[in-house]
């Protein structure tokens, strides 16, 4: 019994500012400012929705974090799952120097390299260096989507861990049907890692979602904005009280998409970081 | 002594006279390509990092950075420089890790437990997790507000409520207390811990008529040690780097502004692009980085005196 009652308070703590938050955004001001603050709302409102919208385009922004976090997600799982099968499958020659100099990475903090790949973006900018003639450096999502191509240790190591446990009497015997190692990859590997793709592939998402420092130092126009630094605005730019209503909804905007996905998701994320052993 | 077809014996090259062996060979290659030129652009952007923070100059003229040697060094390790105070604020994060692991532990022991709507439970402790730090800072800023919940609760237990969202020492305060309740998803890692630790252990325990205060002390914490001292270097090293929630919550602008608050990051993060002296942040980033190294080989040379990688 003791442990019900445990639960439910943690359960109640941690659950209850996303009831604030779900509640709050559909009060109409002066209920917002009420005390007693009201649990339950007694009037229903969409009116801070199009004052949000007046602050910062968050229909626009939400478009745009949803197109980076596509683009992020689809790099993490093509060029993880590529070079951890190779890594853990393929024997060639500075494999594992290879992969121990990807582990390297995960003690270096990143912010020493902010403002040399500030000036690396601009630069790339300026030149020819450009990807078929499209621009991909500062001001674009480039800097932002690129580096999601080009692995993250994390996510390899967890799914190298993985398709270490692959029996290898499957690849085996692909390989006697004359099976190239690309299709050992896309057709016995890639199927069998599904648990795995999706912890990455959720994780990366979130981490794009959530994202502050990076559209933050790279994107400037407001049309161009993900909705982490839409939020920003309503702290910096509209400080009166009539956008406290505003703020919650805005707030409840950048949550939905997120939590919903997690809705849908939980199952295989939380199997699989305990499974990892590993965050 | 070596076996047919061993690598020993066909030499270094020897992979390229068999198809088989070259296939595998170039396949390997070209697949950790990418891998290969993620970490050269690092490690060009980190030693491109250490040969600016010797140089000064700005993101709008077009002169080329200027060597000023030690300069930036000396100009933020001054003592009244505002990286320095920053990075003093900073340890109040860093010495609140333990805090953090020690309520996810406590949290993994309870979502432990072999009970009915263990898994919902777990789902929810993962909650804080997935939200990012501006909505939860939007949140937490009402929520601590001098007409809001918090303070309604405290006023009925019979306590007169601080300034939250005025006084920096307060600020302070809800925002551990926003820290303490987002440390709850590292209740996963724990779990992983817990059970990984094998039953037999907590059988021999209730042969021996241990209880389960016992059994916690002398059994699971032990051997969680190596799970908490993972977190506790994972922990620090994040926290040196706090800076989401210190942005929305105290930077210009915000209803809650208060420059008392920044930490060594959103120093650097101003030096860098705010204050326009990109060399200044870059040198502030380097220091960061040592100060980073310093505690993580702290932390891994006390290892020795508490972590138990087997008991007898």
């Amino acid at each position: 019994m003791g442990v019900y009652l445990l639960m439910g308070m943690v359960t109640l703590i941690l659950a209850f500012p996303f009831y604030y938050l779900a509640t709050s955004a559909f009060k109409p001001t002066a209920e917002l400012f009420e005390y007693p603050p009201t649990l339950f709302p007694r009037e229903f409102t969409l009116d801070h929705f199009p004052l949000a919208f007046e602050a910062a385009p968050f229909p626009r922004m939400l478009l745009n974090t949803l197109v980076i976090c596509s683009i992020t997600v689809t790099g993490a799982a093509i060029s993880n799952s590529l070079a951890a099968f190779a890594i853990a499958r393929l024997r060639f020659p500075f494999r594992t120097l290879i992969f121990g100099c990807m582990l390297v990475t995960l003690m270096i903090p990143g912010w020493i390299s902010l403002v040399p790949a500030y000036v690396f973006w601009r630069d790339v900018g300026r030149t020819t260096l450009n990807l078929f003639g499209v621009n991909i450096g500062v001001n674009t999502i480039g800097p932002l989507v690129i580096p999601a191509f080009l692995t993250s240790a994390y996510s390899t190591f967890l799914m190298r861990q993985y398709f270490m446990t692959i029996p290898k009497e499957l690849e085996e015997a692909a390989r006697i049907d004359g099976a190239s190692y690309f299709r050992i990859y896309w057709r016995i590997f890639l199927p069998l890692s599904f648990p795995v793709l999706a912890v990455i592939c959720l994780v990366t998402f979130m981490a794009s979602w959530n994202d502050l420092l990076g559209p933050l130092i790279y994107l400037s126009k407001p049309e161009n904005q993900t909705i982490t630094v839409g939020l920003s605005y309503l702290n910096t730019q509209h400080m009166g009280v009539i956008y406290r209503g505003a703020r919650f909804s805005a707030a409840l905007m950048a949550a939905i998409p997120i939590l919903t996905l997690y809705a849908f998701t939980n199952k295989y994320l939380i199997r699989g970081i305990v499974l990892g052993g590993l965050k | 002594m070596a076996r047919p077809g061993s690598r020993k014996r066909s030499g270094w090259f020897g992979w390229w006279r068999s198809p088989n062996r070259r296939e595998e060979v170039l396949t390997g290659w070209l697949f950790v390509l990418p891998a290969v030129l993620g970490f050269a652009l690092f490690m060009y952007l980190n030693l491109r990092g250490v040969q600016l923070s010797f140089t000064d100059w700005s993101w709008i003229s077009r002169k080329p950075p200027e060597f000023v040697g030690l300069n930036n060094y000396s100009l933020i390790l001054r003592p009244d420089s505002d990286f320095l105070k920053g990075l003093v604020r900073t340890l109040i994060y860093v010495m609140f890790v333990p805090v953090s692991i020690s309520i996810a532990f406590s949290i993994a022991l309870l979502a432990n437990q072999a009970v009915k709507g263990q898994t919902f439970f777990r789902v929810v402790c993962y909650l804080p997790a997935i939200t990012g730090a501006g909505v939860l800072v939007i949140v937490w800023t009402y929520l601590f507000s001098v007409d809001g919940p918090v303070n309604f609760v405290l006023r009925g237990i019979g306590i007169d409520p601080p300034r939250w969202t005025t006084v920096t020492e307060w600020k302070q305060v809800a925002l551990l207390l926003l820290i303490a309740w987002g440390a709850a998803p590292g209740m996963i890692i724990s779990l992983a811990g817990l059970q990984a630790i094998p039953k037999d252990y907590y059988d021999a325990a209730k042969v021996d008529g241990a209880g389960s205060w016992r059994t916690l002390i002398s059994i699971t914490i032990p051997l969680m040690t190596p799970t908490l001292f993972f977190q506790l270097v994972l922990g620090i090293i994040g926290a040196w780097q706090t800076f989401d929630i210190i942005y929305f919550w105290a930077t210009p602008g915000t209803g809650l502004q208060d420059a008392n608050l920044w930490t060594a990051s959103v120093q650097i993060y101003q030096y860098a692009f705010a204050q326009n002296r990109p060399g200044l942040g870059a040198a502030a980033a380097i220091v960061l980085g040592l100060v980073i190294l310093v505690f993580t080989t702290v932390n891994f040379i006390a290892q020795r005196r508490w972590v138990t990688y087997d008991i007898a």
